[in-house]
């Protein structure tokens, strides 16, 4: 089977909307490279599972492939693509209230086991920052998961896309006011979850602290 | 008064938008130790939050097999976007297939009605056609003889009598002369067939139509 190609920086973005949009499937997968990172973190966020956010980003990208010639350049493709992207997870959200209707937190939990043994083999000294960091994402991911998949979705675009509540609000389909909300409610599950105390630090606020220093 | 609830929806505001946290906090907050303990942890939240973003994302080794599984999908989604005679036949029997080994769910209530209801109009179609014993009626025949008045024909003769006034004068004048006539000249002799002889070809025309030349 043919694999991706290492995405060339020299060719524009343009240049492969343009070859992508006369069904050349390189050219997309190409493309698909460029944002494929971006869009998989957003998908892992909201699903929580790995298995789930990949088959998520990649009928994002089924989708996108099969309304690219309704792309005309409007906006960025990034912003059209992350079009594609709320729908898909908006319909993904449906489905899954659909079929497990009454469970408000129905997601799984981010499965540190299941990580594969490639990442594992790091250095000595960035394998303790690496499970810290481990740790703290799925702290990050038990918080975001106490959430309903709407205001976890919105929290997203907020904080990891930098939409305005304008947008989001435009996006999603609801009011300015439920989307600032949601954002909160999210900030303040966070904070419960990572329970950050500046003034009384404890021996997981120092591992915090260590992995600061790291960034 | 200052009340540090109130203002956790600003603290998570300023928190939230980076372009605001290089400035200063307004004056209220930058006095109250609790708010700017609580703005403290609100901002190590989403700055963790954040790069947990990052260390979710698998390590390189997962992306060529998730581009493999991409271009798959998409070979199999650009190939069923031409539908073929022979997809269209498979996709109608697969769909057949499924009409008959798809269920329904009915709640029990809803079933025991509908059955009881067909068992119902199954015992009444039963009955229909059963056929009806109707007591026959008793015939007594009678002969009544009853006259039936001949239609006769009457003849009746009418007689009409009819005077006609006449002058006088001519009449008195012609009754002489006739009387005269009368006395003078000798007695007619009254019309006969005596002597009549019928000629030997009888030659007739005989005319059948307005036309001059049919005969």
């Amino acid at each position: 089977m043919k694999l991706f190609q290492v995405a060339p920086l020299s060719i524009s973005e343009d240049e492969l909307i343009k070859r992508a949009q006369s069904a050349d499937m390189d050219a997309f997968c190409l493309l698909a490279q460029r944002f494929e990172r971006r869009i998989y973190s957003l998908a892992l966020h909201f699903c929580h599972n790995r298995q789930d956010a990949e088959d998520l980003s990649q009928e994002v990208w089924l989708k996108s492939y099969q309304a690219l010639n309704t792309f005309k350049g409007e906006s960025s493709f990034y912003t059209w693509l992350r079009k594609i992207t709320i729908n898909c997870f908006l319909n993904h959200q449906r489905a899954r209230s659909f079929r497990w209707r009454g469970q408000t937190t129905a997601v799984q939990l981010f499965d540190m086991d299941s990580i594969e043994a490639g990442e594992r083999r790091e250095s000595a000294a960035d394998s303790e920052k690496a499970f810290l960091n481990r740790i703290m994402a799925q702290k990050v991911m038990q918080a975001l998961s106490e959430l309903t998949s709407q205001q976890r979705l919105i929290f997203l675009l907020k904080h990891h896309e930098e939409m305005t509540y304008e947008e989001i609000a435009k996006a999603v389909g609801c009011s300015t006011g439920t989307a600032k909300k949601s954002v909160y409610r999210a900030v303040i599950k966070l904070r419960e979850h990572l329970n950050i105390d500046v003034q009384t630090p404890t021996a997981f606020h120092a591992l915090q602290a260590k992995i600061e220093i790291g960034v | 008064m200052h009340n540090c609830k109130a203002n956790r929806e600003t603290l998570i505001a300023l928190a939230l938008n980076p372009s605001d946290q290089t400035q200063s906090l307004p004056a209220e907050i930058e006095t109250c130790a609790t708010c700017r303990t609580e703005y403290a942890a609100l901002r190590n939240s989403l700055r963790l939050a954040g790069q947990a973003k990052q260390s979710a994302l698998p390590a390189e080794s997962f992306w060529p097999g998730y581009h493999a599984r991409l271009r798959q999908r998409l070979e199999a989604a650009s190939q069923s976007a031409v539908p073929s005679f022979a997809f269209e036949e498979q996709h109608l029997r697969t769909r057949l297939g499924n009409l008959f080994t798809s269920s329904v769910r009915v709640p029990v209530p809803v079933a025991a009605g509908l059955l009881l209801f067909l068992l119902i109009s199954f015992a009444f179609a039963l009955n229909s056609r059963r056929p009806i014993k109707t007591p026959q009626p008793i015939v007594v025949t009678k002969t009544v003889e009853v006259r039936v008045p001949q239609a006769t024909i009457r003849e009746r003769v009418v007689t009409r009598v009819v005077y006609r006034e006449r002058d006088r004068r001519q009449t008195a004048g012609v009754k002489a002369n006739a009387i005269a006539a009368r006395r003078n000249e000798p007695a007619e002799t009254p019309f006969s067939l005596i002597g009549f002889k019928p000629a030997n070809e009888v030659k007739l025309t005989i005319i059948k139509g307005s036309y001059r030349d049919e005969k």
